[in-house]
Formats: structure tokens, C-alpha cells, sequence
């Protein structure tokens, strides 16, 4: 079976402290997996090794069979993976259209042919009355609605989210999780939510905790 | 690229923080550049007033030999397309004198209808040769000087004779015409003497005035040709060389000091590119991270960014520039005004009056030798983005 990431004996760690030591796991396409643990048990530093955001100090990181071996890897993967983040990121000087059609402006989409299919992403986050207000102009339930817009709008195969919903009410967070599993599954996508969690456990496929 | 560089400057034009830096960025280098533009104008204005009047009254070459040799020269001229008009002239250091003082000039002695064409379109009260005594022609600071008009009286002294044997020719004329050509040595001493009443001992030089001074040296070479080396030649870049010499030192003297100019507005463009790098490490963090951009396509997006400052920085300066040079005379007026005297002082600088030239070669070296400083600047400044870490920049949130 081909997997989207394989994290074989898997090591990071700041300055000399291991954070994340000899970690395996292996992440199918249309699985949800749910990452969880206690406050510094390395989550999010697990996530940006994910993200190629971090290098590993040690293991291999396999993507889509390929073993990412060099910074120009990593800058490639980065194209294949959507990221959604604790504080939304999106970017304050552009509108949410034009904040979801970026990672396809950076593909080399026309802006015209990108802002068309962004639109079609906010519309399937429920924003496409909101699609010109400034990303500063909107509430943190919609800047995260963006930002899983923005996520998914390249058709990734691989959606890591850290902490996305910690700063949501609990509707607006469940309703957000819902979202990205069902998107995810649509485009055949492996996701992996790093949350400290645990009450949305039971959306997933299964349960990561790390220690 | 462009869509995110654009966004970027427009936002820094209008963002509170940013824009202070970013104008004074833009109106310093525009400036610098302006400066740069109106002093080669400057410059230059002067170095063309000094040739083209000097070239409108001197010969454009002199040929010098014995007298059949001047013979042949009249008998190849004719056959040359580029040789205008050629005649001799006769040219002293000699002595006016008035009812109240007398002067050292320099006396140009020539047929009429040949000081009419030396100096063409300078007349300021046009000569009307009649009547059958010696006759001259001045430059109007000269009359002023002098208290001499149209009509007045005035004996010249002119030195003639060979060796021991010299002696003053005495000359009583009346002066005929005033011109003005703008240019010190000739409004103030020259004595135009219409040789065509007065009977003079002398050897004449023989001048000739072309199409086209420019092309001077090679008509001089073609001219050569035809002489089997019977005539000397020497033309007006020969006598004018050290002339050129200071106009070079002087515009490269000028080219340096503005240059500096430039190379600090380089230094600022640096600055402010890093500033603005600096101020958007999160976005870079988010391009990378979020949207998937490479290294390359970050720089792409600040290398616009900075192209645009430039653009605008080099835009402004060239209008402002162009408009500096138009407006110098306007400048010049109003700071004479308050000084009551000129500020060019015709004796020193030769000339009295001249425009600032514009030439579209210089300002394309301008605008290129600013773009290249920079954009080597702006490749520099950006390098900065690859320090950046993507983990800690998604921290500045």
C-alpha cells in the first residue's frame, strides 16, 4: 500500500533537549488522524517536521514513496500539503478570496482562474457573501473557515492542522473539524489534527497520543 | 508575483508606519537623481554655449603656407563638399584709443561681406558699410565700456613691420556695427576692421568654416590628401584641446560627486528594503508554510517590490530632474535679484549667458547607472529572507 507519509525512527530536538524521539508511523489517503497529548509533549513540533517546516535530526520522512532528502524536497512537499494553524495565518493586507487563492498564485494559476476557484472553496465554507471583506474584518470562526478554504483549495494530499479550533467556541469548532474530515475524504486526502483536545476524538479514524 | 509585490507597495504607501520611510526613501533618491540630471545639464549647457559660440566665430580650421601652396588651396576647396566658405583674415594685438582712454584689442581685419558672415546672426545694431573710411565693428561691452557707438570716432594702432623694424600703423575709423555674441573675450576686445578700405602690410591666415564642425577631423584628413603636404592644418579641436580637457575633468568631477549621491540612495534603498523584509516575516513564514511559495518565489515577490520603489524613485527623479533643468534660468533670475550682481561671472567663465542642454544620452546613462547601484542594493537586501526561519517566523503572529 502506498502511503501519503511515512515517519520512520523520526528524532527532532531544540538545542540538544529530544523533543520527539524514534517516531513511526505511517498516514494513508482518506485516514483522519487525531494527534493529542499533554502541553510540550512536542505535538506541534511533530506537525512542522510534517510540514517540512522542521528537519528531522534523525530518521527519514517518506512522501508519496519518495524519501524528502534535501531542502528543494522539502520546498516541493510543501506544495502538496495543506496547513491550518492555531491563529488562522492568513495574510492582513488581502481580502479572504484573495487569501485563499494564494498557494494558486504561487502554482502559477492565472489570479483570474485562481479567485474563481477560491470563491468556490469560501462557498463551501459558507463565506461567499464574505468573500471581498478584509480577513481583519471577519470573526475568528470565519478567519479559520479561510484558512481551511486555503488548506484545501489546491487539492492537497496530505492536511495537518495544529490547534486549529483552540481559540473557537465548541459549535463553531465541531462544525469546523466536520468540515475538514468530510473535505478531506472528498479529495482523498490524509489529515492529521494535532489538538490537546480530546472532545472531538471520535470524528477521526484514529487516535495518536503522544507522551 | 506581481499581484503579491504590488499589494505590498501600495499597502506600505498608505500604512502608517511604513510609508514615512518609504517616502523619504523615494523623494531622497529622487531628489539625488534630479541633482544629477540638472547639474550634467547644467554642464554641459555650458560646455555647448562656450563651443558653439567659440565655433561661431572662429574658424572651424586654419591652413597655414607660403603663398602658392594658399594658391592651391583655392583651387581644391571648391571641389569639396563639406568646405562652406574659406577666406584670410588678418589678426593683431593692438591698441584702441578713444577721446578719453585707450585699450588693448585684439583686431580681426577681413573683407565686410566675410564679417558679416563671422558674425551672422550677433548683431545687435547692424552695420551699414558706406562711405570710404576704415570702418570696424565692436561687441556691445566693449561699447559700453567705452562710451562708443554707431558713428563715434576711434584711432586703432596696429603693429606692423618685421624684427627691429616695427612700427604702429595708425588707422582713424568709425565704428560701424555692435554685436553681441555671448561670449567674454570677444564682446569685450575684439575689433572687427572692414579690410576692404584699409591698406595694410601683413600676412593673412587662411580660415575656412564647414558644414559641420563635428565631423572636423576628418575633413581635415580629406582635405590633407590633396595638398602634398605643402599646407599645415590645424583645426579648432587642436586649438581647443585643453579647452576639452577641463570640460571632461570638469563633468567627470561633477559625475563623481553626484554618484556618491546615488550610492548613499542605494545604501537607503537597502534599508528600506530590509525594513520592509523585516516587517513581513510572518508573511513570508505564511507564504511558505500555508500557500506553499519556494525561497525563489519569495525573493521574486520583495525583488518586485523593491523594482517598483525604484521605479518610482527613478520616475520622480527624471521628472524632477527634467523640471529642475527647465527651471534654472528661472532660478537663476530669481537668486541674481536678490543678490543684485550675477552669479556667473561672464570674465571668469568665459560665456555670459547660456541654456542647460538636455540630452536624452545622458539621461539614459543617469537612469541606468541609478538602476544598476539599485538593484545590486535590492539583491543584497533580499538575501536577508533566506535567514529566516519558517517554524520561528509563524511565531510573530
Amino acid at each position: 500500500m502506498k502511503y501519503v507519509m511515512e515517519l520512520k525512527n523520526v528524532s527532532f530536538g531544540y538545542n540538544g533537549e529530544i523533543c520527539i524521539r524514534n517516531f513511526t508511523e505511517l498516514f494513508s489517503a482518506e485516514e483522519s488522524v487525531i494527534v493529542t497529548g499533554i502541553s510540550g509533549c512536542g505535538k506541534s513540533t511533530l506537525l512542522h517536521l510534517m510540514a517540512q517546516l522542521l528537519t528531522p535530526t534523525s530518521g527519514e520522512i517518506v512522501f508519496l514513496g519518495n524519501r524528502i532528502q534535501s531542502k528543494i524536497d522539502q520546498e516541493n512537499v510543501r506544495r502538496d500539503i495543506g496547513l491550518i494553524l492555531q491563529f488562522h495565518s492568513l495574510l492582513s493586507e488581502f481580502s479572504a478570496v484573495e487569501n485563499v487563492a494564494l498557494p494558486l498564485i504561487g502554482k502559477g494559476v492565472s489570479i483570474q482562474n485562481a479567485l474563481q476557484i477560491a470563491r468556490k472553496w469560501l462557498k463551501n465554507v459558507g463565506l461567499e457573501k464574505k468573500e471581498n471583506s478584509n480577513v481583519l474584518e471577519l470573526s475568528g470562526g470565519e478567519q479559520q473557515r479561510v484558512s481551511v478554504a486555503r488548506a484545501f483549495v489546491q487539492n492537497p494530499k496530505l492536511i495537518l492542522a495544529d490547534e486549529a479550533t483552540g481559540n473557537l467556541d465548541e459549535d463553531t469548532a465541531l462544525n469546523i473539524v466536520q468540515l475538514c474530515i468530510r473535505y478531506a475524504k472528498e479529495i482523498q486526502a490524509a489529515m492529521v489534527w494535532v489538538s490537546h483536545d480530546l472532545s472531538h476524538k471520535m470524528q477521526f479514524d484514529k487516535h495518536i497520543i503522544l507522551k | 508575483m506581481i499581484f503579491l509585490a504590488w499589494r505590498y507597495f501600495t499597502t506600505a504607501l498608505y500604512n502608517k508606519k511604513s510609508c514615512k520611510m518609504l517616502y523619504a526613501t523615494i523623494i531622497s533618491l529622487s531628489v539625488s537623481m534630479a541633482t544629477m540630471i540638472a547639474a550634467i545639464a547644467f554642464v554641459r549647457g555650458f560646455q555647448d554655449a562656450v563651443m558653439e559660440k567659440l565655433l561661431h566665430v572662429q574658424g572651424h580650421m586654419y591652413v597655414y603656407g607660403h603663398f602658392s601652396a594658399r594658391k592651391q588651396m583655392n583651387e581644391i576647396l571648391p571641389q569639396l563638399p563639406w568646405a562652406e566658405r574659406w577666406f584670410s583674415i588678418s589678426s593683431y594685438n593692438g591698441l584702441m584709443s578713444t577721446k578719453h582712454k585707450p585699450t588693448n584689442v585684439t583686431i580681426k581685419s577681413m573683407p565686410f561681406e566675410n564679417i558679416n558672415y563671422v558674425l551672422r546672426n550677433s548683431w545687435t545694431v547692424k552695420p551699414n558699410y558706406t562711405g570710404d573710411k576704415p570702418q570696424i565693428c565692436i561687441g556691445d561691452r566693449l561699447s559700453k565700456n567705452f562710451g562708443i557707438f554707431p558713428g563715434s570716432k576711434v584711432t586703432l594702432w596696429i603693429p606692423n613691420g618685421a624684427m627691429e623694424e616695427i612700427k604702429m600703423q595708425k588707422i582713424e575709423a568709425v565704428v560701424a556695427g555692435v554685436f553681441h555674441i555671448g561670449y567674454y573675450d570677444y564682446d569685450s576686445e575684439y575689433v572687427f576692421l572692414n579690410s576692404n578700405n584699409v591698406q595694410l602690410n601683413t600676412f593673412g591666415i587662411n580660415v575656412i568654416y564647414t558644414k559641420s564642425p563635428a565631423n572636423i577631423d576628418q575633413y581635415a584628413q580629406n582635405f590633407l590628401q590633396y595638398t602634398d603636404g605643402n599646407l599645415n592644418i590645424l583645426t579648432w579641436k587642436n586649438a581647443q584641446e585643453s579647452m576639452r580637457k577641463i570640460f571632461d575633468t570638469h563633468a567627470l568631477g561633477i559625475g563623481i560627486v553626484i554618484g556618491l549621491f546615488v550610492i548613499s540612495g542605494s545604501i537607503q534603498i537597502m534599508n528600506s528594503v530590509w525594513i520592509l523584509i523585516s516587517e513581513r516575516v510572518y508573511d513570508i513564514s505564511v507564504l511558505r508554510a500555508c500557500a506553499g511559495y519556494t525561497i525563489q518565489q519569495v525573493y521574486q515577490i520583495f525583488i518586485l517590490l523593491g523594482l517598483f520603489i525604484i521605479s518610482t524613485c527613478i520616475f520622480s527623479g527624471v521628472l524632477l530632474g527634467v523640471g529642475l533643468t527647465y527651471a534654472i534660468p528661472y532660478i537663476r533670475n530669481f537668486i541674481e535679484y536678490f543678490l543684485k550682481r550675477p552669479i556667473i561671472d561672464a570674465q571668469s567663465f568665459w560665456v555670459s549667458e547660456f541654456t542647460a542642454s538636455l540630452q536624452i544620452f545622458d539621461i539614459i546613462i543617469i537612469i541606468l547607472f541609478t538602476f544598476l547601484l539599485m538593484f545590486i542594493s535590492l539583491l543584497w537586501s533580499t538575501y536577508i529572507i533566506r535567514n529566516y526561519s519558517i517554524s520561528d517566523g509563524l511565531r510573530y503572529s
